[in-house]
C-alpha cells in the first residue's frame, strides 16, 4: 500500500487563541471549555481524503506562552506549511501576528502559510474585519474560523493541501469526523463580516503605523 | 558521539506524540529529567559561553540551532542590562523586556565580539550551505544583529561592518566564477551579510515593531539608527550594496535580495543615499531585467521610496527626475505579459502608491480643498507651494493620467491580487473624476476605450470557465468556491464601475449596452466552446450574458440612476407614460422638468433587453447562474418593466417556467420563489387579469413548498440556506434560521397577487380558500401524529405550514379583510384555530411558538378587533402548565403588544386572565430564586420575568385596562395595589420603581374624583383616598425619593418627576387635606430633629407652592427635595432600600 503523503504543519499564535481547541476538533471530538495552555508541543496527525488521494498533516501544536519554555522556533525546523492563529476578540493576538510570521519564515523559507482569525462566534469582536490586512501584505491566505462551531474548519487545510500538492483543483472528497459544534455561528453576522472583509479588500493597504493605532 | 548535553538537547526536539507517551515509561522519565536539567542550565551565567563553544564543536544541526537560540536570547537581553553607556538606569515597568540580572563583564564582551567575528569568518569555508543550513544561518544572523545592537552604539565595535563585508562580500571577483561550488559559496556569504542586515531591521530597528513592543524598544531602535547614521554605516552599506550588485551582476537572486533588504532601510535613511544617482541607476537596471523576481524587488524598493515621508516638493522632484511614472508604467506593462503573480502584484502596488501620491498632491493643491478650510493650510499643504504653478499642476495631472492608464492594464490581469491592486487605485482616481471636471475630461477617452469593457469582462466567469469546473452543477464544492471568488472580485470591480457611473453615467450606459450587444452577437461565436454542454446552448456564451446582466444591474445601483430618477425618467417618457394627464413631480436631483437623456436610455435598454430576452438569450437563459442574475435584474428594474405589458408578461413567464421556479437546480427554483415575491409585490395591481394563468403555473411550486419534508430534506434546506447566507453575494442574503426556506416565499407571492383589490371577490375567496385548506389540512395531519419518532419532524413540517399561512396573509390588508370583503377575513380567522392547535400540541417548541405568535401578529394587522375572541385560547396555550420563565416572559411581551393595539377592547380577555397569570408569574419567579444557588441563570431569568410582569401591569395602566379591571375585582385590586406600592417604595431597580409609579398615577387619576367631577369610579370606596394620600403620595413619592434615590442618575430624575406628578394629581383631587398632611405632619416629622419650626414651615410652604404652581421646572423639585434630604431624619418603620443605577 502506498504511503500517505505526510507534511509537517506548524500551528502557531499567541496563547489562548484556540490552537489546541482547533486541532482537537478533528481528533477526538473532545472539546475543553477550560483553557489549558499547551506545554511545549504536541503533534496531532490530521488525515484528510482528497480527490487526489489521502493526505496527512502532522500538526505541531506549539505553546503560545514563552514562559512554558521549550524550543520555540526550534520546533519549526523542517516545517512544510504553517497556520498562524489569532483571536478576533483580542487585539493583542493580532498585533503579534507579524512576529509569528517572521519567526516561521526565518526557519522555514517559502512555505505556504494561512492566517486564521478564530472565535468569530463570540459577539464581542475586537479585531474589525477592515483592520485585518497583514495577509495582504505578506501574500498569505486568510480565513475566519470558529473552532467551537467547526465553522471553516477545513478551509486552512484545503488551501495548504492545494499548495503542497500544486493542484488548485484538489478538493476534500469527504468531511473529516469533527466534534459536534458547541455553538452556532450567527450566519447573518458572518455574512456581515465577510462583507466587511470584502470591502476592506477594496481599500488600499494602510501604513504600518496607522494599522497599529487602528488595531 | 553525543554526550549528555547533546542528548538532552536532542530530547527536547523529540515530539510529544500520543504514542510516545505510552510506549516507554523509562524513556519518558529520562526525557523529563533531561529537559529539566537543560532548563536549569540555560539559567546559569555561563550558559552562553558553553553554547558559543558547542556551536563550533557539535556536528548536529539541532544542537547548533539550540546553542544559537540560547545565545540570541542572552544577547537580546544584554542591551537592556547595560546602563553605563546610556546614562540613567532603565525604568522597571510591566513593559520591560525580560532581562538577566547578570551583566556581561568587559572580558565577556570581548569574548562575545571575538566569537561573533569567528563565526562570521567561519563562512569562508567551502560548501557553506552544507555546513550551515539555512535555518542556522538565520539564527546566526539574529545573534549577530543583537550583538551589533548591544556593542555598536557603545562604540566598542567600530569596524564590524567593514570587517564583515570584507569577509562576506568578496567584491574582487564576480559571481561568475567558473567553479560552481565556489560561486555558490560566494553567493551564500553575500546572502548571509544581507541576512544580518535583514535581522537587524526586523529585530532591532523596525519602528512598527518597536512601537508595538514598547518605549524601551523604541529607544533601542533609535540608538542603533543614530549610531548607523553618525558612523556613516548606512552610506557604507549602500555603497556595499552597489559593489555587491556589480559583483553579482548576473545573479538575479542576489540582486533581488539586495533590493529587498535595502528597501527596509529606506524609511529612515537620508534620501541622498537611498536615491543617489548610482543606486537609482542600479534600481532602474533591475526594473528592466528579464527576471520577474528582480523586477518585483525593484518595485518593492521604489514603493518604499515613494512611500517615504518627505516634503512634497522633494517627492515630486524625485518622481519627475527619475521618471518614476514611466518606469512604473513599463513595469506594469511587463507584468501584464508575465505569468508571475508576485511581480504583477508588486508592480501594481507600486503603481497604486505612486498614483495615490500624485492624487494626494493634486487634491491638496486644489482650490476646493483650500477654500473648504477657509484658506488655511496645514504645514504639509504649505510644503506643496512648489506645485501651485500652472506648469507643475499640469505636469502632475499628466503624470496621474499616465499612471491611470497603466493601472487600467492591470484590470484584465489573470491574477486577482493584481486586479485588486489596480482597482483600489482606480477607485481613488474615479473619486477625483467625480469632483474635478478637468480630470474627468482627461479621463473620458481612456475610460471609454478600455476601462469599462475590461471591468465587465474581468468580472465575468470567463476567466474561470476553463478551470475544469462544470458551472451547471451548483452543488459541486469546487464550483461553489470558484463562484465565490468571481463574486468577490466582481464586488470590488463594481465599486469602481459604479463610481465611474456617478461621474459619467452616459459612458457607462454605452459600455453596458455594448456588453449586452456583444453577448448576444452570435456572429462572434466560436463553435468549439468546451463548456457549451454545461452552459447549454452553443449559440451564446452564458458567462458573457451573465456579465452583461451584472453590469446592467450595477448601473441601477449607482446614484446616477437612483430609483427616483429612473422612475421619473420612465414616466416622463412619452412612450411609457400610462396616465399622461397625471402631473409628475420631478425628483430633487433634477429640477429641469425633463428626464435626463441617459435615464431614458436606461429605461429603453432594460425594456429592450427584456423584450428580446427569450429570442436572444436562447439556452443561456436556462443556465443556473444566468437565470438567477436575470431574475435579480428584473426585480431591480420592476418599475420599468411594469409599465410595459408585454415586458411584464415575458418576465413573469421567465419566473414561472424552467428558467425560474421550475428550474431543475433546486437553488435556482427556491431562489426564484423569493425573487418572484419581490417582483410581483410592487406590480400586483397589473396582475388581476392574469390571475388564472399565474395560479395555474404556481400550482406545482405551491404544492411542492407545502409538501411534508423528510428530516434529511429539512437538513438539506437548512444547510442550503446557511450556505447561501455565507457564500453568495447575489441579492439579499437569506437568514439562515430554522424554518426559513426561500420556497415558502411563493405563498407570499401568491398572497400579494391574490390580495389586490383589483381581483374580483369570488375569485379571491375561491383561490384563497384552496390554498388555506391545503395548508390547514396539512397542519391537522401533523398535529395528529402522536408517535414520538415522527413527532419532532411533524412539528417542523407544521411550522413550515404556519410560515406559509403567515406569508400568504401578508398580501392582504385590513381594508380587504374587515371592511370590503369580510369573507376573506373569515378564511384567515378559521385558519387561526388550526394554527393555535400547534401550540397545544407542541407548547415548548421554540420554533412553533415563534411562528404561531408571528402569525397572530400578522392576523392582528389584517383582522383588527375581530381576532380578539381567538386570543384567550392562544394566550392560554402559550402559558400552559410547565411553561418556563423565558416562555412566560415572551407571552407577557405578546400580551403587552396586544394591549397596546386593542386597548380597552382587550378587557374581556384580560379580566379573567389577570389573577391566574399573576399567580403563574409569581410562582415562576419564586421557583427561579429558590434555584439561584445552582445557577446564576435562574436568578437572571427571574429578574427578567419580574420586570416583564411589572411592564405588563404598566402597559395595562397606560392602555386604560388596569383601572376598570381592578375596580371590578377586589382581590385583584388588593394584590395589585400592594404589589405596586411595595415595588415603588423598595425595589432596588429605579426603572421598575418608575414603571410602578406610572401605573399608580393612572389608577389615582382614574379613581379619585376631581374638583371638576372628572374621574372617580363607583366601585371604589372613599377609603382609597386615604390609601392614595398616605401610601402613594407620602411613602412612595416623598419618603422613598428622599432616602433611596440618587439624583445624579437619569433614571432617578425621571422617577422623581413621576412622584411629583402623582402628588399634583393627589393635590388636585384631594385638595387641602393632602397639602396639610404634607405640611403639618409628614415634613415636620422628617425635619424636626435638625430644623427649627420656622425652617420647617418655610420648607412646607415651598413644597405646597410647588404643588399649586401652574408649571414647575423639574430642576426646582429636585433642588427642594435635595435640601429636605440633607436635613431629614429617617422615619421609624421604613426600610432603607437604595436604588441601583438605571
Amino acid at each position: 500500500m502506498a504511503e500517505v503523503p505526510t507534511f509537517k504543519l506548524v500551528l502557531v499564535g499567541d496563547g489562548g487563541t484556540g490552537k489546541t481547541t482547533f486541532v482537537k476538533r478533528h481528533l477526538t471530538g473532545e472539546f475543553e471549555k477550560k483553557y489549558l495552555p499547551t506545554v511545549g508541543v504536541a503533534v496531532h496527525p490530521l488525515d484528510f481524503n482528497t480527490n487526489c488521494g489521502p493526505i496527512r498533516f502532522d500538526c505541531w501544536d506549539t505553546a503560545g506562552q514563552e514562559k512554558f519554555g521549550g524550543l520555540r522556533d526550534g520546533y519549526y525546523i523542517h516545517g512544510q506549511c504553517a497556520i498562524i492563529m489569532f483571536d478576533v476578540t483580542s487585539r493583542t493576538t493580532y498585533k503579534n501576528v507579524p512576529t509569528w510570521h517572521r519567526d516561521i519564515t526565518r526557519v522555514c523559507e517559502d512555505i505556504p502559510i494561512v492566517l486564521c482569525g478564530n472565535k468569530v462566534d463570540v459577539r464581542n469582536r475586537q479585531v474589525r474585519a477592515k483592520t485585518i490586512t497583514f495577509h495582504r501584505k505578506k501574500n498569505l491566505q486568510y480565513y475566519e474560523l470558529s473552532a467551537k462551531s467547526n465553522y471553516n474548519f477545513e478551509k486552512p487545510f484545503l488551501y495548504l493541501a492545494r499548495k503542497l500538492a500544486g493542484n488548485p483543483q484538489l478538493v476534500f472528497t469527504e468531511s473529516p469526523a469533527l466534534a459536534p459544534p458547541e455553538v452556532k455561528v450567527d450566519m447573518a453576522e458572518v455574512a456581515q463580516y465577510e462583507k466587511e472583509l470584502a470591502d476592506a479588500a477594496a481599500q488600499p493597504l494602510p501604513d504600518e503605523d496607522d494599522e497599529l493605532l487602528d488595531a | 558521539m553525543a554526550d549528555d548535553f547533546e542528548r538532552a538537547v536532542l530530547f527536547s526536539f523529540q515530539q510529544n506524540t500520543p504514542s510516545s507517551s505510552s510506549s516507554n515509561y523509562n524513556n519518558n522519565e529520562e526525557r523529563t529529567s533531561a529537559l529539566q536539567q537543560l532548563e536549569q542550565f540555560v539559567l546559569s551565567p555561563d550558559a552562553w559561553k558553553v553554547c558559543a563553544e558547542r556551536f563550533e564543536t557539535s556536528s548536529s544541526s539541532e544542537v547548533k540551532f539550540w546553542c544559537l537560540q540560547t545565545l540570541a536570547k542572552k544577547l537580546s537581553e544584554e542591551f537592556f542590562n547595560e546602563e553605563e553607556h546610556f546614562g540613567s538606569a532603565l525604568p522597571s515597568s510591566p513593559a520591560s523586556p525580560p532581562s538577566s540580572s547578570l551583566k556581561f563583564s568587559h572580558e565577556d564582551r570581548q569574548m562575545l565580539r571575538n566569537t561573533i567575528e569567528k563565526y562570521v569568518s567561519a563562512f569562508q569555508c567551502q560548501r557553506v550551505n552544507d555546513v550551515f543550513p539555512m535555518f542556522i544561518q538565520n539564527k546566526l544572523a539574529e545573534c549577530v544583529a543583537h550583538a551589533i545592537a548591544s556593542e555598536g552604539p557603545a562604540k566598542r565595535w567600530p569596524n564590524f561592518f567593514e570587517n564583515s563585508a570584507g569577509i562576506l562580500v568578496n567584491t574582487n571577483s564576480g559571481g561568475d566564477d567558473t567553479n560552481t561550488s565556489d560561486n555558490e559559496d560566494k553567493k551564500t556569504r553575500a546572502a548571509f551579510f544581507l541576512r544580518i542586515l535583514d535581522c537587524l531591521d526586523a529585530d532591532v530597528i523596525n519602528s512598527t515593531d518597536a512601537l508595538r513592543k514598547g518605549a524601551l524598544y523604541v529607544r533601542k531602535s533609535g540608538r542603533v539608527k543614530d549610531y548607523m547614521r553618525e558612523s556613516n554605516i548606512v552610506s557604507f552599506l549602500f555603497d556595499t550594496f552597489l559593489n555587491m550588485a556589480n559583483s553579482f551582476s548576473s545573479d538575479a537572486k542576489v540582486l533581488s535580495q539586495i533590493l529587498i533588504v535595502a528597501s527596509k532601510y529606506v524609511d529612515w535613511v537620508d534620501v541622498n543615499i537611498i536615491a543617489s544617482d548610482g543606486f537609482m541607476s542600479f534600481v532602474s537596471a533591475c526594473s528592466g531585467h528579464t527576471n520577474e523576481d528582480l523586477r518585483a524587488a525593484s518595485c518593492l524598493y521604489l514603493t518604499s521610496l515613494i512611500d517615504k515621508g518627505m516634503d512634497a516638493d522633494k517627492k515630486f522632484m524625485l518622481i519627475t527626475r527619475f521618471n518614476l511614472v514611466e518606469a512604473c508604467s513599463s513595469l506594469v506593462a511587463a507584468s501584464f505579459r508575465d505569468d508571475d503573480e508576485q511581480f504583477a502584484m508588486k508592480s501594481l502596488q507600486l503603481l497604486q502608491t505612486l498614483g495615490n501620491e500624485l492624487l494626494n498632491m493634486l487634491n491638496a493643491i486644489s482650490p476646493i480643498a483650500i477654500n473648504s478650510k477657509g484658506g488655511k493650510m496645514s504645514v504639509k499643504e504649505r510644503s506643496m507651494d512648489c506645485l501651485r504653478t500652472p506648469e507643475s499642476e499640469q505636469l502632475c495631472n499628466l503624470l496621474l493620467v499616465l499612471a491611470t492608464q497603466a493601472a487600467m492594464y492591470g484590470i484584465p490581469s489573470k491574477h486577482e491580487s493584481a486586479v485588486s491592486a489596480s482597482g483600489q487605485f482606480l477607485i481613488q482616481y474615479s473619486n477625483r473624476m467625480k469632483n474635478d471636471s478637468y480630470t474627468l475630461a482627461l479621463s473620458i477617452p481612456m475610460v471609454q476605450e478600455t476601462l469599462l469593457k475590461n471591468i465587465i469582462d474581468r468580472s465575468s466567469f470567463e476567466f474561470v470557465n476553463d478551470f475544469g469546473a462544470d458551472f451547471a452543477n451548483g452543488s459541486d464544492p469546487y464550483v461553489i468556491e470558484l463562484e465565490c471568488d468571481v463574486f468577490a472580485l466582481r464586488h470590488e470591480l463594481m465599486v469602481l464601475f459604479r463610481n465611474i457611473s456617478r461621474a459619467a453615467p452616459e459612458i457607462v450606459l454605452r459600455a453596458t449596452q455594448a456588453a449586452i450587444e456583444s453577448a448576444f452577437n452570435t456572429s462572434s461565436i466560436i463553435n468549439n466552446d468546451n463548456n457549451n454542454s454545461s452552459g447549454g446552448g452553443g449559440e451564446v456564451f452564458w458567462y458573457r450574458v451573465e456579465a452583461a446582466l451584472s453590469a446592467l444591474y450595477n448601473l441601477g445601483e449607482s446614484s446616477g440612476f437612483t430609483d427616483a430618477v429612473v422612475n421619473f425618467a420612465m414616466k416622463t417618457n412619452p412612450n411609457n407614460a400610462k396616465d399622461k394627464n397625471k402631473s409628475i413631480e420631478p425628483p430633487q436631483s433634477n429640477n429641469t422638468g425633463s428626464a435626463p437623456q441617459e435615464h431614458l436610455e436606461l429605461t429603453s435598454l432594460v425594456l429592450s433587453l427584456v423584450l428580446k430576452w427569450d429570442e436572444c438569450s436562447k439556452s443561456a437563459a436556462y443556465h443556473r447562474i444566468v437565470s438567477m442574475s436575470y431574475m435579480e435584474l428584473c426585480v431591480r428594474y420592476h418599475n420599468m418593466i411594469e409599465q410595459n405589458a408585454e415586458a411584464l408578461h415575458l418576465v413573469l413567464r421567465a419566473f414561472l417556467d424552467e428558467r425560474g421556479m421550475r428550474h431543475p437546480d433546486s437553488n435556482v427554483s427556491s431562489r426564484a420563489c423569493y425573487l418572484f415575491m419581490r417582483m410581483v409585490k410592487p406590480v400586483r395591481s397589473h396582475l388581476a387579469d392574469k390571475l388564472d394563468d399565474i395560479f395555474t403555473a404556481l400550482e406545482k411550486p405551491l404544492s411542492d413548498a407545502a409538501a411534508p419534508l423528510s428530516s434529511k430534506m429539512l437538513e438539506a434546506i437548512q444547510a442550503k440556506v446557511a450556505q447561501l447566507a455565507s457564500n453568495l453575494s447575489i441579492g439579499t442574503r437569506a437568514q439562515a434560521e430554522e424554518g426559513n426556506d426561500d420556497r415558502l416565499y411563493v405563498f407570499e407571492a401568491a398572497g400579494s397577487i391574490l390580495g389586490a383589490e383589483e381581483v374580483p371577490e369570488d375569485k379571491q375567496c375561491e383561490r384563497l380558500m384552496q390554498v388555506c385548506q391545503v395548508l390547514c389540512g396539512r397542519i391537522v395531519e401533523f398535529v395528529n401524529i402522536t408517535d414520538a419518532e415522527n413527532g419532532a419532524l411533524a412539528s417542523q413540517n407544521a411550522m413550515r405550514c404556519v410560515v406559509a399561512l403567515s406569508n400568504l396573509s401578508k398580501g392582504f390588508s385590513a381594508r380587504i379583510c374587515v371592511q370590503l370583503r369580510p369573507k376573506v377575513g373569515e378564511i384567515f380567522r378559521s385558519a387561526m384555530e388550526v394554527t393555535i392547535s400547534c401550540l397545544k400540541r407542541w407548547p415548548s417548541e421554540k420554533g412553533v411558538r415563534h411562528r404561531v405568535v408571528g402569525y397572530l401578529h400578522q392576523m392582528v394587522q389584517i383582522l383588527n378587533e375581530t381576532i380578539v375572541p381567538y386570543l384567550p385560547d392562544a394566550v392560554d396555550s402559550l402559558r400552559s402548565n410547565g411553561t418556563n420563565s423565558k416562555e412566560l416572559g415572551e407571552t407577557l411581551v405578546l400580551i403587552n403588544q396586544l394591549s397596546n393595539t386593542f386597548k380597552e377592547a382587550l378587557l374581556p380577555m384580560i379580566a379573567p386572565l389577570f389573577l391566574p397569570l399573576r399567580l403563574q408569574v409569581h410562582e415562576n419567579i419564586r421557583a427561579g430564586f429558590s434555584q439561584s444557588a445552582s445557577s446564576d441563570e435562574f436568578t437572571r431569568e427571574s429578574h427578567e420575568l419580574e420586570r416583564s410582569w411589572i411592564q405588563t401591569v404598566n402597559t395595562f395602566a397606560l392602555t386604560s385596562l388596569l383601572s376598570p379591571l381592578l375596580a371590578a375585582n377586589a382581590e385583584a385590586r388588593d394584590l395589585c395595589l400592594a404589589e405596586l406600592v411595595e415595588n415603588a417604595k423598595t425595589h432596588s431597580s429605579i426603572s421598575i420603581r418608575k414603571l410602578c409609579l406610572q401605573a399608580l398615577k393612572h389608577i389615582t387619576t382614574d379613581w379619585l374624583v376631581g374638583n371638576d367631577n372628572t374621574g372617580g369610579n363607583p366601585q371604589i370606596g372613599g377609603e382609597f383616598s386615604n390609601f392614595a394620600a398616605q401610601k402613594i403620595g407620602v411613602e412612595c413619592c416623598l419618603v422613598a425619593p428622599l432616602f433611596d434615590y440618587n439624583f445624579a442618575d437619569a433614571g432617578a430624575v425621571s422617577a422623581v418627576n413621576e412622584c411629583f406628578a402623582i402628588q399634583r394629581v393627589l393635590f388636585q383631587r384631594i385638595g387641602q387635606p393632602f397639602a396639610e398632611l404634607l405640611a403639618k405632619s409628614v415634613l415636620p416629622n422628617l425635619l424636626s430633629a435638625k430644623v427649627d419650626p420656622v425652617g420647617i414651615e418655610n420648607c412646607a410652604q415651598a413644597y405646597v407652592n410647588l404643588l399649586q404652581a401652574e408649571s414647575v421646572k423639574p430642576k426646582d423639585i429636585r433642588l427642594l427635595l435635595g435640601e429636605i434630604a440633607q436635613q431629614a431624619t429617617f422615619p421609624d418603620g421604613f426600610v432603607h432600600s437604595p436604588c441601583t443605577k438605571s
